[in-house]
């Protein structure tokens, strides 16, 4: 058969969209004095019916709440963060004992990313998911964290740290490891692995929560638990156990 | 790259906050759910869909006050949620998600069992390109006119009524392929040029 050009345009139009068709009066005319693109046409709106129902997945309320409940938590929380240079003396022995982690000269101030807004987004990040502020006991398995490290390409150098939890999330357009162990008090303390980030390190204080951001080999660390968590010798035991892949 | 604000800029004037505009709480609620839908489709992984939706509603949330039209709404979420995926993008070029790793990590999005009739047709909406299957979930998943999905995707229309074509056209063949009926007639199909 031989399409005339009204019905290549009409089957153009109707196939980029088939809804478009009843708004447009020269091509519903066209359909209905042609049978071939009215046959099209039926073939293009039972597709889309198909489409419709396919593209309809099925999404869980929990997964919405949880989405939802970062606004709520972050409009209940109060967010003030302040920064303060770190005392580099306090990271000497860390460096020394976890020099395959950290970049070596501290005083190399290549910076690229303001530390306030880090610390910002890592704050922001933690309150999205306020149910892993809350784990008492690991929801995720050994292999399932080994494989969250190995796609962050960071390696377990040892067993001291006890992992509660760990995945991959999307933090300031990179794919950061969010790994939460428990703390000196038992409590659950948040472990951001983000290695596209530089900077030369911070302290994080808002009214609920402490911790510091600290440079590393590729990247930045963050270590962020309650307000009274006692933080030093867990952020000496996540630089030796987190250790970045050749 | 454009910042939530300047995006408001389309969709606000000096004026304040109009007075029929939604509740933050009940338009996140009632739109969340077709949201996330799309961003499973645009991420092909339903965690980072999840991921990307959080850092979507926060923005959205912090910016809401300023923005002016009701009618705009879900097109301004629409091009933080683009953005934000975008941008984790443009961070993690090594990022690629298969269909095979997709389905093995989340198998419950994939396996549809109470719905089986669909899944020939899901099967196919995954394997289409990226280029074609966005504007295509922007048509028919969420409403969009092909005008809106050139401005959400920053293209003219013209390429997007092409894509759409060529989107169709693809799922088309796809399905004849795999004898899954989708005209009016199952003897009668109609194939599309």
């Amino acid at each position: 058969m031989i399409e005339n050009i009204d019905c290549i345009a009409f089957k153009r139009d109707c196939g980029a969209d088939p809804q478009g068709i009843v708004a447009n009066t020269k091509l519903l005319n066209h359909q209905m004095a042609c049978a071939p693109c009215a046959d099209f046409y039926q073939s293009m709106l039972a597709l889309d019916l198909k489409l419709s129902a396919a593209f309809d997945l099925p999404i869980h309320e929990a997964t919405v709440e949880d989405q939802l409940s970062a606004t709520q938590v972050h409009k209940q929380a109060d967010n003030v963060i302040t920064f303060k240079k770190p005392n580099m003396q306090k990271f000497k022995p860390v460096f020394a004992a976890a020099a395959s982690v950290l970049v070596a000269a501290f005083g190399i101030f290549a910076l690229q990313y303001p530390v306030g807004a880090l610390a910002d987004e890592v704050v922001e990040h933690i309150h999205h998911e306020p149910h892993l502020l809350t784990l008492t006991q690991a929801n995720t398995s050994a292999d399932e964290i080994k494989m969250v490290l190995k796609q962050a390409n960071i390696k377990l150098a040892d067993d001291s740290l006890e992992i509660l939890s760990a995945k991959l999330c999307p933090l300031d357009g990179q794919l950061a490891a969010h790994i939460v162990v428990r703390g000196e008090s038992g409590q659950p303390v948040t472990v951001m692995i983000m290695p596209e980030n530089d900077t030369r390190g911070g302290k994080i204080k808002t009214n609920r929560f402490n911790g510091r951001i600290l440079p590393a080999e590729h990247g930045a660390l963050a270590v962020v638990g309650g307000k009274k968590e006692n933080l030093d010798h867990l952020e000496t035991a996540v630089l030796n156990a987190f250790q970045w892949q050749d | 790259m454009h910042t939530d604000d300047e995006q408001l800029n389309n969709t606000s004037s000096d004026m304040g906050q109009a007075e029929n505009m939604p509740n933050f709480d009940q338009f996140s609620h009632s739109f969340a759910p077709d949201l996330n839908r799309f961003l499973i489709w645009l991420c092909k992984d339903p965690d980072l869909a999840a991921d990307v939706g959080q850092e979507t509603w926060l923005r959205a949330w912090k910016s809401w006050h300023k923005l002016r039209d009701a009618k705009a709404a879900k097109q301004w979420v629409l091009t933080i949620a683009r953005r934000e995926f975008y941008r984790f993008l443009d961070r993690r070029r090594d990022y690629h998600m298969t269909l095979e790793d997709a389905i093995i990590s989340n198998p419950q999005h994939f396996a549809t069992s109470d719905e089986s009739h669909n899944d020939d047709v899901r099967e196919a909406l995954w394997k289409l390109e990226d280029d074609y299957r966005e504007p295509l979930a922007l048509q028919v998943l969420m409403g969009h006119s092909t005008e809106e999905i050139a401005e959400i995707m920053g293209m003219k229309q013209g390429a997007v009524l092409t894509r759409l074509f060529r989107a169709r056209k693809k799922l088309q063949a796809e399905l004849i392929k795999d004898n899954e009926f989708i005209g009016p007639r199952s003897n009668n199909i109609t194939p599309i040029m």
